[in-house]
């Protein structure tokens, strides 16, 4: 018979998986499972029993300490890939509209026809920003833990609720704008149709960032770029109708893509009762909110801008691409700054389960300075970083005289200031959020917002119409100092929120 | 006459997963169709779903989730008043119902095997009594709840770091959400394992003197150890994990008038974690003989059956190595394991063991529906388990007429009782040597109609359906045993 000694049961080398017994329970019951029972304990090693032999074992035993490897985490590359995703759109199509000429919405427009597509994208992501963030909230929490049917009904859920609001929105505009007649009722209908597909494709895209699949999202945009390009330019069909197809074709993708990830997963959908509305809106709510005000508050100075000395125009608002053009510009700046908040809250887990692992269950008084200053170089970095960013872009642009519009230089140079600003606040926004505290966030954004419209409106309408700007640049500060503080008492009780954020 | 009311416990059992309990519990309810019954199965998602039909005398299933939900401790109720609880949470409650209770919980835990049991009941039903008025997650988020446990976790001979901590208390506040649940007013408290479902039974004990009885099938503690053995846990969080259930357990098997256990091997492992043994009473499993009986031919092969999932505790790869030990004996051995592979890696390994020792036109991996007619076809029904309590299998061979060869783990050497032949585990020649005995032996055709017979005959005096359920009908019927005063608001 080949019985395993009991020094044999501390350690095997064999098997990283085993662990050394903790007391003489545990070499019991592992002696057992080795052959040593009762009987064989008494008749071959001169024990009453297993447990008395291990009894005696155990505290002869050099049992060594295990040491556990971290959880590995995202890589820094990765995380910052998928911090852009939700900029790159955009992106894409300034790019694209700067280079081919053509894009998945604006472009070559008649100014009319122009301004009602700004106010379809601005719209579309105000509306949809809100269900983007509760939808990736709630969804993201069931993958997170492998309950792929529900992480499926909550988020039809959201996208459901989305797409209502967006396609409920579309038909009252357009009953309203029968009774008040804003814009001509071709002019409204085209408005209504880019609005309603903008809105789906940013709904698609949420889904497509909760699977995981964040890198389809610049996917998508190039494949409805060439949608647009090869009806418009190769079949000559009018850029509008283009752009609608080339926004058809990538929303059906990116839910398709969204929907095979969850079908690969989802065994059978839970019982509709499980989810309960009221009790998706206590805990999405303020995501729900932060969306749509986050938007509201990036594109509040363009609302100025549009709004401002519109007497030449027929509409009561009017899109101004130069000033669009030069925000167009900093955005390159935007989505470089946006990948590194992603990639610095990976860091921030490493480093919490880093400190935590190596400190003392009563020492967490250490692990909140430790912590605090953590946040703080991060801050610097991030604000050195979008600052360098920045100014990188600003060279670019100026060596290569990519702003066609010289006087939209100062809107230009103000936009590529108040980005990494708001970057700032986003890095708040994302920890605060992680600690299962977006009260604050909400407060700060909606004072953001708040302090570009009146602060802009007031120097667009006694200034130019590109003094917006400089409202955004003040609504980027507010937003960033005021979710700075939360964050600040959040860290002095970090260990607490911390623990309690994953209950 | 009014009828009985008994409240079922399970964890990840009857009725959201197949498995041994989940039959026992399902034959029990069924058996005693002249009670009513409702049970509360602790689950692992709030959408896993029922695998077994309820019979019509299941008033209710209360499931409770004990992961998957943003928030422990959440209750299937409608939101509005999970939310009118959370807006009426009282700081002058917290501090006098709730932390001082909690302390005593997180003390007890830690205290692990020399925990009392007696204080850790009283707080956990104070708990109960607390989270039926007020929010659970307000209390156990609360920032002073973290901080007493950080000290105590500071306050032990190993003490726990920081990340150990965090980790471990997220774990305690989803264990401790069953607190939250309310109970159905019932006569009778039956849980089926000294884990978190016999938390209902210690509460209803302790608060309405309500009559507990504890039906542990393996020994949960013990399956703890075995599992935690292999776990990539830290060892404070190993040790954590050991503690609460240890002192679980103890209050369990201290609040429980009756301990039903499957065998002395059961039996004396529960006496060493703190059972009485006057309450303990051996109530074996039984299986109905009208569907598992004798009858038809035997496989044209020399054929060794095992039913079994496909895991490292089934010892399948202990069984592969005897049967290359077996096959230059018998040459056309053939050997059926007929069952899920219930872990990957360890089904690899088996069909690797296969590979190495040509048994490929030996060794059968399969499923099966109909386990009665592969009974009746196999020549030698083999156990080759590292640990197991009281396996149905070795019953239904037996009843089956199927001679039965298994290792010496937990109950079986008292099932068998000299009525089949015994291996120690682990050990492939061990095992081969009985296996040979009964295949190619001098006498091996009428020494497995010898034990054929013993065994089948043993099996329908002890281990019958019927005959274990009567035992559960008697003790359905007793009065309980009232040994300390009721807790009172």
């Amino acid at each position: 018979m080949q019985i395993r000694t009991p020094d044999s049961l501390i350690s095997r080398p064999q098997d990283p998986t085993w662990r050394p017994p903790l007391d003489e329970f545990d070499l019991a019951v592992r002696l057992e499972t080795e052959g040593v029972t009762d009987e064989v304990a008494h008749s071959s090693f001169g024990f009453a029993h297993t447990l008395d032999m291990a009894a005696s074992y155990y505290p002869q035993l050099d049992v060594p300490s295990a040491s556990m490897p971290s959880t590995p985490g995202e890589s820094g590359w990765r995380a910052w890939l998928r911090g852009t995703a939700f900029a790159l759109p955009m992106l894409l199509c300034a790019l694209s509209l700067m280079t081919v000429g053509v894009s998945l919405w604006g472009g070559d427009l008649h100014p009319d026809l122009a301004s009602a597509v700004a106010i379809a994208t601005v719209g579309s992501l105000v509306v949809t920003g809100g269900f983007v963030q509760a939808m990736s909230r709630r969804g993201l929490f069931y993958i997170g833990a492998r309950d792929f049917n529900m992480a499926a009904a909550v988020s039809r859920v959201w996208a459901q609720a989305g797409a209502a609001a967006i396609l409920s929105l579309a038909l009252g505009g357009l009953i309203a704008n029968l009774l008040f007649a804003w814009m001509p009722a071709a002019l409204a209908g085209v408005t209504a149709a880019f609005f309603v597909l903008l809105g789906m494709l940013w709904l698609a895209c949420g889904g497509l960032y909760l699977v995981n699949r964040a890198t389809w999202i610049a996917g998508v945009t190039v494949v409805g770029i060439v949608v647009v390009a090869a009806l418009h330019r190769g079949l000559g069909w009018a850029l509008p109708t283009s752009q609608l197809c080339g926004l058809a074709a990538a929303t059906a993708i990116a839910i398709a893509g969204a929907l095979s990830w969850f079908r690969a997963r989802v065994t059978a959908l839970p019982s509709a009762e499980l989810i309960s509305p009221a009790h998706e809106f206590y805990q999405a709510g303020y995501y729900l909110l932060y969306g749509a005000l986050y938007y509201l508050f990036l594109f509040v100075d363009r609302l100025n801008a549009w709004t401002a000395h519109t007497n030449a125009s027929a509409l009561p608002l009017q899109f101004r691409g130069d000033y669009e053009t030069a925000l167009d510009l900093a955005m390159a700046a935007f989505v470089l700054q946006t990948g590194w908040v992603h990639a610095s809250l990976a860091a921030f887990h490493r480093a919490v389960e880093l400190e935590q692992r190596a400190l003392p269950a009563g020492q967490y008084g250490r692990f909140n300075a430790a912590m605090r200053e953590f946040y703080l170089w991060r801050l610097a970095y991030i604000a050195a970083f979008g600052f360098a960013s920045s100014g990188l872009v600003y060279f670019l642009i100026s060596r290569y005289h990519l702003l066609p519009f010289a006087n939209m230089t100062p809107v230009l140079v103000i936009a590529l200031a108040a980005y990494p600003i708001v970057v700032a606040g986003l890095w708040n926004t994302s920890l605060l959020f992680t600690l299962g505290q977006p009260q604050p966030v909400v407060g700060a954004v909606s004072m953001g917002a708040l302090v570009s419209l009146i602060c802009g409106y007031l120097l667009s309408r006694t200034g130019s119409y590109d003094a917006a700007a400089v409202g955004f640049l003040a609504g980027a500060f507010t937003f960033a100092a005021l979710s700075c503080l939360p964050v600040l008492k959040a860290f002095h009780k970090l260990d607490s929120h911390y623990y309690s954020s994953a209950l | 006459m009014r009828r009985q009311r008994v409240l079922l416990t399970t964890e990840g059992t009857y009725p959201h997963a197949h498995g041994g309990v989940s039959v026992w519990c399902d034959q029990l309810i069924r058996s005693l169709d002249n009670r009513d019954f409702h049970v509360l199965s602790i689950v692992n998602s709030p959408s896993a779903q029922p695998v077994f039909e309820l019979p019509s005398n299941v008033q209710s299933l209360i499931a409770v989730a004990q992961w998957g939900t943003e928030e422990a401790g959440r209750r299937q109720e409608a939101f509005s008043k999970t939310y009118r609880r959370r807006a009426a949470h009282s700081e002058a409650d917290f501090e006098k119902l709730f932390l001082p209770a909690m302390e005593i919980v997180f003390r007890e835990v830690f205290a692990g095997t020399a925990s009392d049991a007696g204080a850790l009941g009283h707080a956990l039903v104070s708990l109960h009594r607390y989270f039926l008025k007020h929010d659970y997650h307000t209390a156990l988020a609360s920032t002073r709840t973290w901080r007493v446990f950080l000290r105590q976790a500071d306050n032990q001979p190993h003490p726990l770091t920081m990340y150990e901590a965090t980790t471990c208390l997220r774990w305690l506040t989803r264990f401790l959400g069953i607190l939250a649940t309310p109970l159905p007013d019932v006569d009778v408290v039956h849980a089926t394992m000294a884990g978190l479902a016999g938390l209902p039974g210690v509460i209803l004990k302790r608060e309405r003197g309500t009559r507990f009885i504890l039906s542990e099938h393996g020994v949960y503690l013990r399956e703890v150890y075995l599992s935690l053995a292999r776990s990539t846990y830290p060892e404070g969080c190993r040790r954590f994990l050991m503690g609460f259930y240890h002192a679980v357990a103890r209050t369990i098997y201290h609040s429980a008038d009756t301990i039903t256990t499957l065998g002395r091997f059961n039996a004396r492992w529960q006496q060493r974690f703190g059972a009485d043994p006057e309450r303990i009473v051996l109530t074996p499993n039984g299986v109905d003989p009208r569907r598992f009986r004798p009858g038809g031919p035997k496989a044209a092969r020399p054929t060794v059956l095992t039913l079994a999932r496909i895991y490292p505790l089934k010892g399948i790869d202990v069984l592969l190595e005897a049967a290359a030990l077996v096959k230059p004996h018998v040459p056309d051995l053939c050997v059926r394991v007929l069952g899920e592979a219930a872990d990957a890696a360890y089904f690899a390994r088996c069909q690797e063991i296969v590979r190495k020792h040509h048994l490929e036109g030996c060794v059968e991996f399969d499923q099966t529906s109909t386990p009665e007619v592969e009974y009746r076809a196999a020549h030698v029904y083999c156990l080759p388990s590292i640990s197991e309590a009281m396996p149905f299998v070795i019953l239904e061979a037996m009843l089956s007429g199927c001679p039965v060869v298994a290792t010496d783990v937990g109950n079986v050497a008292d099932v068998l009782e000299g009525t089949g032949l015994l291996a120690r585990p682990n050990d492939p020649a061990s095992l081969a040597q009985q296996l040979l005995r009964l295949l190619a032996g001098p006498d091996a055709e009428a020494e497995r109609a010898y034990y054929a017979e013993r065994g089948m005959a043993r099996a329908r005096h002890t281990y019958t359906l019927e005959r274990s359920m009567q035992k559960f009908d008697q003790l359905y019927s007793q009065a309980p045993k009232c040994k300390y005063a009721l807790q009172t608001a």
